[in-house]
């Protein structure tokens, strides 16, 4: 048997090593786009199998020993709520989609008016809820490792350190593949992939056992029945209150388990998904449940009398030599319990750092959503925290409560407690008079009594015997499990009945008589009448909304590339030019959406409002609260739009005819300046040769001087008219391109030595050579003619000692971008409208130049089939050169 | 037209063609198959327990009952899911999102 232990620990850590591959291929698959199979319904379907923990899958088969039958109603439940899809999956799903949300908590706080307070105490009921239920994993891998070792007894075994690798390898799982990104949508292919492989391993491993069981032991269904007729569990006995209580808990749990929420609502790809999964699930649970009578049976008759009949599945086939056997059942069991932890902690994660690390972070940090620093990463670092905190309670719960005691026991409680979510979450969906007082206060008096009468009392020395005899303070009619002086109910029936019932209660009337507020009216319409607004109403008017702060902060949560990819998409959708959107009620949403992806609805719907000044209800909205009256708002919601488009078209009109006027005088100051700057050389040019003409004595040093005087003046003039005569050229269209192949990186080097030579500030310039070897084919003298220009800028209106640029390339989409970012203090707004006419100076004299150059820049770069433009939110002064790459030409 | 207004002209119309009445007939009998199921999973609420008078019902019994409910419920369901596709487009138009939308 030595090698049995050894064995069984090595095929251990390949059966982990094999699902970490597996996880791996599937997140590089689905990166890449490829891997159609990865979205299928049968992986989904497998994915819901967490369902079946290791409490189901060892836990079973003890059900069945204590109680016959009932151990059946743990799956009757999720087969009731699956094959009745249409009535309320399929709602549940739809919701979950189209508000994008991340969990049962984002679920039930974005329905009741986006409020935090809801979520934090779902999230809290779920960690309490769940914890045990987590311990209960690790005590079952700990137990099917000491069934093996007991067999092996020159080994030396803790079950406390064992237990401790567990959480620890399966805490290293889960944030490798759990927290890899933030995905707006919150899917992890590489998890659900894995967990479908162990889902296929635990069914086949116990349907393995059963066939054994039935036609190897037994000797067929016949005789497996005759035998289970004869032991001691061969007649029906369930009481009829457990049986419906447990139907109903377990329906509740399925729908509620923040992991099966997980798989179910947030991970599905495909609303058909449901469609096979509607009788592929319970096919696969009916499945799981096939042999569990006939393994307890035959057990009872075979294995000495105090074995653990939790462990059955295990030592049945131990007992009769058929180690392989055993093997592949502890796999399953394996499989069970890990498949579930890293699911579970996955999505307590999410639910703790979206809706109680976040907000705590974000008000610490002070200004909320103009904090600085990288959101993301926080957000990443606050689920992996999570996540381990999540296992350390697990752990140290089944520290305390030093395992033994039925499994199934626990698995109830855990039911028990997340069922309470079941009437705002109903409620939610299909009553539009839900609120959220309602919501909070039926949770709180469910959870309440939850606590009182099953989880206290169930942890053992947590109330003392006496209230437990006699109630609190001797009221007898307070007691645990006989409140209101109704005994005689079994503790499970009784605590379910009373915690279901007065939650559903006080939600109900709490709901009646308060009062939503608009935001609550306007999601409540938006759930329960999903299949009709499923485009989504709810709109911001972000008329005051400043852009280019929506950037700076969505650049800190999605990351620099993604958020402006984003904003350059919407204003291309709105067919502006630049990188900045207008902030219209359209982009706000979808913007709001996409941050609701990686922080979650409230802080995302919280971090907007900070900066657009407040929530609003538009007409839209009310539209879709009050549906009775809807012909006549949407007809005053079409006047309201067009209202709001014409107010955009005014502001904008607006706008232009004060750049207009702006420009006009522009022109009049730089006519006065050209007659000026024209003047001062002829001045001098003019006084110079008089004296050249008119005086006698001149030493030639001094005739030398004064041509170089009149000759630098000269040069000044030609300048000046040299780049007025290019820009009509360039803008007349008559300029001639000198198209020749290269390398940007050369180009580049080439602008950098001619605009840093001899210039009397020193600049750092920031490169990075490696990305700048991209091939061209363009007219390289003006590129460089536009490079210098913007290098020289940076030189001469930075106003940061020492001044620094930072040259950043990309290539993307057949275009690529040349950034050149200082570190001053770059321009003000009106500059930025401004920068690219003609004529404009940013700081009037100071710099000497004509105004003309960043106006050549422009004209050249669309010769050149690019554009340059002033990328604003980058905490300097930035521009951004884009232009085409031709793949046919190669580096020569 | 407003969602409202849809739902008014359909709400007027009660002959529909053959088609359409067949797809509502599955709507209903996707509806109603949680109710079926949950009035078979209900009937051991009536069966005789161990030690009561007339004798108990068998284990064996209650298992071939159980299962063969259970596994005509998931024929059923099979049969809904795989038809799914042809009954579960709406008049209004309302279908599933194939795809979540990017971005």
């Amino acid at each position: 048997m030595m090698a049995s232990f050894n064995l069984l620990v090595a095929v251990c850590l390949g059966y982990v090593a094999i699902l970490f591959a597996v996880a791996f291929l599937a997140d590089r698959i689905a990166a890449t786009g490829r891997g159609r199979w990865l979205r299928s319904p049968l992986i989904y379907t497998l994915s819901l199998s967490i369902y079946c923990t290791a409490w189901t899958f060892y836990g079973a088969v003890g059900y069945a020993v204590r109680s016959g039958l009932e151990f059946v109603t743990i799956y009757l439940g999720p087969t009731i709520v699956m094959i009745g899809w249409w009535w309320g999956l399929r709602k549940l799903v739809r919701v979950g989609r189209s508000q994008r949300v991340t969990s049962i908590a984002d679920l039930l706080s974005s329905r009741y008016g986006k409020s935090n307070t809801l979520a934090i105490c779902v999230t809290l009921l779920a960690v309490i809820g769940i914890t045990p239920y987590i311990a209960l994993q690790l005590q079952s891998i700990t137990l099917s490792f000491t069934t093996f070792s007991e067999a092996d007894p020159s080994r030396g075994w803790s079950d406390v350190s064992s237990g401790l690798w567990v959480a620890g390898g399966l805490a290293i799982f889960a944030i490798l593949f759990g927290t890899r990104n933030l995905d707006a949508n919150e899917r992890h292919h590489g998890v659900v992939t894995a967990i479908a492989l162990e889902a296929v391993v635990k069914l086949v491993a116990l349907l393995a056992v059963g066939i054994f069981v039935v036609w190897g032991l037994a000797g067929g269904v016949s005789e497996t029945m005759a035998r289970i007729d004869a032991s001691p569990i061969g007649e029906w006995n369930v009481d009829p209150g457990r049986w419906s209580a447990i139907t109903f808990l377990a329906a509740a749990a399925f729908v509620c388990l923040p992991r099966m929420f997980q798989v179910m609502v947030v991970e599905i790809d495909n609303e058909r998904h449901l469609h096979t999964a509607a009788w592929a699930f319970p096919l696969y649970v009916f499945l799981m449940s096939l042999f569990v009578v006939p393994i307890a049976a035959i057990g009872l008759e075979l294995l000495p009398e105090g074995t653990n009949p939790d462990l059955f599945v295990l030592t049945l086939p131990l007992s009769q030599g058929r180690e392989d056997l055993a093997m592949l059942s502890f796999l399953g069991g394996f499989s069970s319990a890990t498949s579930m932890v890293i699911v579970a902690s996955m999505a307590l994660s999410t639910m703790l750092s979206n809706h109680i690390v976040m907000p705590i972070w974000l008000s610490w940090t002070g200004s909320g959503a103009s904090v600085s620093g990288d959101v993301r990463s926080v957000v990443l670092l606050a689920r992996r925290v999570s996540i381990v905190v999540v296992l350390a309670l697990g752990y140290f719960y089944y520290m305390l409560s030093g395992g033994g005691a039925g499994l199934a026991a626990i698995g109830l409680i855990s039911f028990a407690g997340v069922a309470q979510m079941l009437p705002p979450l109903v409620g939610g969906l299909y009553w539009r008079g839900a609120t959220r007082s309602g919501a909070l206060a039926g949770l709180a008096v469910g959870a309440g009594l939850w606590l009182y009468t099953l989880l206290l009392p169930g942890l053992g020395g947590f109330l003392p015997e006496a209230v437990l005899q006699q109630g609190p303070f001797g009221l007898s009619w307070l007691r645990p499990h006989a409140l209101f002086g109704i005994t005689g109910l079994d503790p499970m029936t009784h605590a379910v009945m009373w915690s279901m019932a007065l939650n559903t209660l006080v939600f109900v009337v709490v709901s009646l008589i308060s009062l939503p507020d608009p935001v609550e009216r306007l999601q409540g319409a938006q759930f329960v009448d999903v299949f009709e607004h499923s485009t989504g109403l709810r709109g911001w008017t972000g008329y005051v909304a400043q852009s280019e702060d929506l950037l700076v902060m969505a650049q800190r949560i999605l990351g620099a590339s993604d958020a402006q990819a984003l904003f350059q998409r919407e204003a291309k959708r709105q067919g502006a030019r630049g990188t900045l959107p207008e902030p219209t009620p359209d982009f706000l949403q979808r913007l709001e959406r996409n941050l609701a992806g990686s922080v979650g609805a409230a802080a995302a719907h919280a971090m907007i409002a900070q900066i657009v000044g407040g929530s609003s209800v538009s007409v839209e909205d009310l539209l879709a609260v009050a549906d009775e009256s809807a012909q006549m708002l949407e007809y005053s919601s079409q006047l309201e739009a067009k209202s709001a488009e014409l107010s955009r078209t005014a502001r904008q009109l607006r706008e232009a005819n004060e750049m207009l006027t702006r420009l006009s005088e522009q022109k009049d100051a730089f006519l006065g300046q050209v007659s000026h700057e024209l003047r001062t050389p002829m001045t001098s040019i003019r006084a110079f040769s008089e004296i050249l003409r008119d005086t006698e004595d001149l030493t030639p040093a001094e005739t030398t001087r004064y041509a170089a005087i009149i000759h630098d003046e000269a040069l000044r003039l030609t300048r000046l008219l040299d780049d007025l005569l290019d820009l009509n050229v360039l803008e007349s269209g008559q300029v001639s391109l000198n198209m020749r192949s290269g390398v940007l990186a050369q180009v580049l080097e080439h602008a950098l030595s001619a605009a840093l030579a001899g210039a009397a500030r020193k600049m750092i310039v920031h490169r990075r050579p490696e990305t700048e070897n991209i091939p061209l084919h363009s007219d390289l003298d003006r590129l460089a003619q536009v490079f210098i220009n913007l290098i020289s800028n940076a030189l001469k209106y930075c106003d940061t000692e020492p001044p620094e640029l930072t040259i950043r390339v990309q290539s993307q989409g057949g275009k690529v971008s040349v950034d050149f970012i200082d570190n001053g203090s770059g321009l003000t707004e009106e500059a930025q409208t401004l920068a690219f006419e003609k004529f404009y100076r940013v700081s009037g004299e100071k710099a000497g130049g004509a105004g003309l150059g960043l106006a050549i820049c422009r004209e050249i770069m669309q010769r050149l089939d690019g554009d340059v433009t002033y990328l604003p939110g980058q905490g300097g002064g930035a521009f951004r050169v884009t232009l085409p790459i031709r793949d046919d030409v190669k580096v020569a | 037209m407003s969602p409202e207004a849809t739902r008014r002209r359909r709400r007027e119309t009660v002959v529909h063609e053959r088609q359409t009445y067949r797809r509502r007939r599955h709507r209903d009998a996707a509806r109603l198959l949680a109710v079926l199921g949950t009035v078979l999973f209900a009937v051991p609420l009536l069966w005789e327990r161990a030690g009561a008078e007339g004798g108990a019902v068998a284990m064996s019994s209650a298992i071939i009952y159980l299962f063969s409910a259970w596994a005509a419920l998931i024929a059923i369901s099979f049969w809904l899911g795989v038809t799914a596709r042809h009954w579960e487009q709406d008049e209004t138009g309302s279908t599933p999102n194939q795809d979540a939308e990017t971005g």
